[in-house]
């Protein structure tokens, strides 16, 4: 009995890293003043998958943010800033895991333009589904990810 | 008898809650009433019709993708939303989200975004009045 309970701890233990790097269970925005300012539109992106200086430079942007003026005042632009700082994939409590490849004279706007993405969804069967579901953007996770907004990016079968 | 009396408090509480959302509709109004008054010569009153003319009209004035407020907002003002990032927007009949259109700063963000996306300018008093008295009824 105590060998079993100790090949199952072992087995967890060795296992975890290959699970932990599925990236399927991402902790979720949960900032109200993100969700609500960040969230209303789209989906409130969690700030790990985005370095601190593109988070910067979408905020510096909002009077044009992909077409569309999403100009906040400059408190509620400063207190967003603070937050997508600290918890930006550079932060020190960053997920490095998604800005893995991404080289630092890059600062991507978009979470669809860094490598990590794109390793993600260059394969056909992510294509496929696009093409499938009559997608017009890449900025929709929760048409495939439909627990997106709970963090979980599981793909259904 | 105590379950009764339960279910009493909850209803009174969800009826002075439905009340209170109500009266911040009604502010709401009144304020956009007083900005028509001053800005239309002739100002009788918000139209519900003209509120649903303006909600289901195609403008080619604004944004190529949103031609309409219908565009995002379904033309059935009970139905949900999605805007074209996929998001859920909730329905804007006020029969079915009490909350709305009674949080003044949240009315005037979305009004100013979306008349400029859907009409290529600001709503006018008169019409953002009107968009409610629509809304107000559904």
């Amino acid at each position: 009995m105590k060998r079993a309970v100790f090949a199952a701890l072992i087995s967890t233990w060795v296992f975890s890293p290959v699970l932990a790097d599925q990236g399927e269970r991402i902790p979720p925005p949960r900032d109200p003043l993100y969700l609500k300012e960040c969230g209303g539109c789209h989906l409130a992106f969690p700030p790990f998958f985005l370095p601190a200086r593109s988070w910067e430079k979408l905020l510096a942007g909002l009077d044009d943010h992909f077409g569309e003026n999403a100009a906040l005042s400059p408190e509620v632009v400063q207190q967003l800033g603070t937050y997508l700082a600290g918890e930006a994939g550079d932060a020190e409590k960053g997920g490095r895991r998604y800005l893995r490849d991404l080289p630092p004279g890059e600062t991507p706007l978009r979470i669809s333009e860094t490598p990590y993405w794109r390793h993600e969804h260059g394969e056909r069967e992510a294509r496929g589904m696009y093409a499938q579901r009559k997608m017009t953007t890449w900025a929709d996770c929760a048409a495939c990810h439909r627990g997106a907004e709970q963090g979980d990016y599981e793909l259904e079968d | 008898m105590m379950q009764a009396m339960v279910a009493v408090l909850v209803l009174l509480t969800a009826m002075q809650a439905g009340e209170a959302l109500a009266d911040g509709r009604q502010a709401l109004l009144a304020g956009y009433e007083k900005e028509a008054l001053a800005a239309e010569p002739g100002f009788a009153g918000f139209s519900g019709a003209r509120g649903e003319a303006l909600f289901r009209g195609a403008f080619t004035t604004g944004k190529p993708d949103t031609p309409s407020c219908t565009t995002c907002h379904t033309r059935d003002p009970r139905q949900a939303g999605k805007t074209r990032a996929g998001k859920v927007i909730d329905p804007l009949a006020v029969s079915v989200s009490p909350q709305r259109f009674t949080d003044a700063g949240k009315v005037e963000k979305w009004f100013g975004r979306n008349c400029d996306s859907v009409l290529g300018r600001a709503c006018t008093p008169l019409e953002k009045g009107d968009f409610i008295t629509f809304m107000s009824a559904q």
